[in-house]
């Protein structure tokens, strides 16, 4: 593979495990004008918040757009590079079908290079089986067009299989979504977007079947969020690479928290119950007021309690860096409190993999069992913060105490700061 | 086209590009493990170019099998039995012989369809002959897949129709071609008229039913540059095998054992 598509597929795909929680945001480009459609810079936002790997859009909101997807731990821009009018076609329907079609058509919708220069990571194209033999004929030439002009300038291509139209029928569905995945690969996908096939182990055959990371579609709007996230559980355990959710995130209430909940299945390994067993509030950080800081320590006695149920200055996450009154200068303030910022380098430094980033919360997690008390970690934090417990022979991390943190409520003087996280940080 | 032809001016072809139409058929569900056997053995492996790009971490180099890349995709092989018959037969272009040639393709292998009705068959020879010229412009060798299948083929005419097929695309540019074997007469005739190579596309049995391999034998010493093994080779259970023994008989190892 090129290094260009390496790459880029390496800004979809996370690299400590393979998988990506895409959303496609994309719908407006095809379908009616539904509250998604209008509403689409609000949720491109909350997606991002909730630490998706990458956004799909059309060429025109990327354009308008793409600009909130800057910076490094911004989710990757995948830009759909052609338009069909699938939702469409069929009877009307006042909802989402204002001016009905009754053939399927498909078109390109632009190059592979526009998309490039957009700052897309890939591009999205369909590839429709199951609709009539000039059709697919149709649809495989513009796929392998795309792939090959993708190629040429190192830009991945994921391709959508579709079985949809009179020759597809439940029994054969399984079958034609298989098919279809090898095709797609054949002619050049480096990753498939594909609906779930209803169980575990034809999506299994077709996962194998395809060799490239296959992403399994949230597909229409589910009734209840729960259900779509067993399919989610379901095709992971069938080998999928991740997941592209549309409707089922773009329109709930609460896109980020949905995102997240997501996020936690494909990328921590959370069962469905542990997504809702948990506490799945906004992510938080800390951030120092330190003109507010007297130097009382209060926030270090509040920690150890939190760590270790008792008061003391020992054993915390956090410190007060004092300067000498010798050194006061008018405007600069003398008491600074330095906090965990989760900037992740000790999580870096763990070569036991006993600190790892939390995904629901945000925070550092430490596993005891794998800590090996190589102090690495305390080591490697540019901070100084992350405290050493002599007695277990174990780092003292910031957690943030559940969503909760101690430094912070029992600062009367307010000079710890709780914020909402910005983004996902990746570690 | 030395990088897939032997010392001994003979090929041993395996196709793998039935995938791209069929999807993972038997033996071939698990790409990373099948394709890399047909690379040990053959001279040339079949390969749409996805499939090609994917894999090419995994090929042996100059110790296996050049790459060659299709070019095109059909339906015309899903016949009744396949989940979602063919009603039409339709084709696509799928690559050039230019992005062949960046994929690092040995040839580039067009399909040519015989025997439908005269518009699609016009469509065949026009795409064939973009091929010709481009694979010429770069010196990338172009083979031509010959397939005689349409309705208009029948047991009268399928001699006449492959030395008419032969002909058509000797004339147009291809480099080499390959087709099923057309019997004693026709194959000497064929072999007559055309300078460029001519590979057989046989079943897998070839190699384990002695009659079959002493008629290919016969048809390699009367002129041809060797075989073409498709996706029965893989369906088989023992594609290694078959692929060892296969070689053997296209470089003359096995003709003195056969009965």
């Amino acid at each position: 593979m090129r290094p260009g598509k390496e790459e880029r597929l390496k800004r979809i795909f996370d690299a400590r495990d393979g998988r990506a929680v895409c959303v496609a945001a994309d719908h407006g480009w095809m379908s009616d004008l539904t509250f998604n459609v209008v509403k689409l810079r609000d949720i491109v936002q909350a997606v991002r918040r909730g630490g998706a790997d990458a956004i799909l859009m059309s060429m025109g909101q990327a354009v308008r757009l793409g600009g909130l997807l800057s910076g490094r731990r911004a989710p990757a821009l995948l830009v759909r590079a052609d338009w069909m009018n699938l939702t469409r076609v069929g009877g009307a329907n006042e909802l989402m079908n204002a001016v009905p079609v009754q053939k399927l058509r498909r078109v390109a919708a632009g190059r592979a290079e526009d998309a490039l220069r957009l700052g897309a990571s890939a591009i999205t194209v369909y590839y429709f089986i199951g609709y009539g033999d000039e059709f697919e004929a149709y649809n495989i030439e513009l796929c392998a067009a795309f792939a090959r002009e993708a190629g040429r300038i190192g830009l991945p291509c994921i391709i959508e299989p579709m079985a949809v139209g009179g020759l597809v029928t439940g029994l054969n569905v399984a079958q034609l979504l298989t098919t279809a995945a090898r095709a797609a690969v054949e002619i050049g996908a480096d990753a498939l977007k594909i609906q779930y096939t209803n169980d575990v182990e034809s999506f299994r055959k077709l996962v194998q079947a395809a060799g490239v990371p296959v992403m399994m579609l949230g597909g229409a709007r589910s009734f209840l969020e729960r259900d779509a996230l067993e399919i989610v559980a379901e095709g992971l355990n069938a080998g999928a690479a991740g997941v592209v959710f549309g409707r089922n995130v773009t329109k709930t209430k609460d896109p980020e928290a949905v995102v997240r909940r997501i996020c936690a299945l494909v990328h921590q390994g959370a069962s469905v119950d542990d997504v809702y067993r948990l506490d799945l509030g906004p992510r938080i950080r800390l951030r120092p007021e330190a003109s507010r800081c007297t130097g009382c320590k209060l926030c270090i006695i509040a920690c150890h309690e939190h760590q270790h149920g008792a008061f003391g200055l020992s054993r915390a996450a956090l410190r007060v860096d004092s300067k000498p009154l010798d050194s006061l200068v008018e405007g600069r303030p003398l008491h600074r409190p330095m906090l965990c910022n989760l900037c992740g380098k000790c999580v870096l430094a763990c070569e036991d993999e006993a600190l790892v980033r939390d995904e629901l919360s945000g925070a550092l997690r430490l596993h005891t069992a794998k800590c090996t008390g190589c102090r690495k970690c305390v080591a490697a934090c540019p901070l100084v913060v992350v405290g050493w417990d002599e007695e277990r022979r174990l780092p003292v991390i910031c957690d943030l105490c559940e969503g909760a943190p101690h430094c912070a409520k029992y600062c009367d003087r307010q000079a710890i700061a709780v914020l909402p996280a910005k983004e996902r940080e990746q570690v | 086209m030395g990088e897939f032809l032997g010392e001994d001016e003979r090929s041993f072809i395996v196709d793998t590009s039935f995938a791209g139409s069929l999807g993972p058929t038997p033996g071939l569900l698990l790409a990373d493990e099948a394709i890399p056997l047909a690379f040990e053995a053959a001279d040339g492996v079949v390969l749409n170019p996805g499939q090609l790009e994917r894999i090419s971490k995994l090929l042996p180099g100059k110790t296996g099998a050049a790459p060659l890349v299709r070019v095109d995709w059909t339906n015309a092989f899903r016949d009744k039995t396949f989940i979602l018959p063919a009603e039409k037969v339709c084709r696509a272009q799928i690559a050039g012989a230019e992005a062949a040639l960046e994929l690092g393709a040995a040839a580039a292998v067009v399909t040519l369809l015989m025997g439908f009705d005269d518009e699609f068959e016009s469509q065949n020879i026009g795409f064939a002959a973009r091929i010709f010229r481009e694979g010429s412009r770069i010196n990338l060798p172009v083979l031509v897949d010959i397939h005689l299948m349409g309705p208009k083929i029948g047991a009268d005419n399928f001699a006449g129709a492959l030395g008419l097929s032969t002909a058509m695309m000797v004339e147009g540019g291809a480099d080499a071609l390959i087709m099923p074997y057309p019997g004693e007469e026709m194959f000497a005739q064929i072999q007559e008229f055309s300078p460029v190579p001519i590979f057989l596309r046989e079943s897998a049995r070839v190699v384990s039913d002695p009659a079959l391999s002493r008629k290919l034998l016969a048809s390699i010493d009367s002129g041809a540059a060797g075989l073409l093994l498709g996706q029965d080779a893989f369906a088989c259970g023992d594609p290694r095998g078959v692929f060892a023994e296969a070689r053997s008989l296209v470089h003359g190892a096995r003709e003195a054992e056969l009965p």
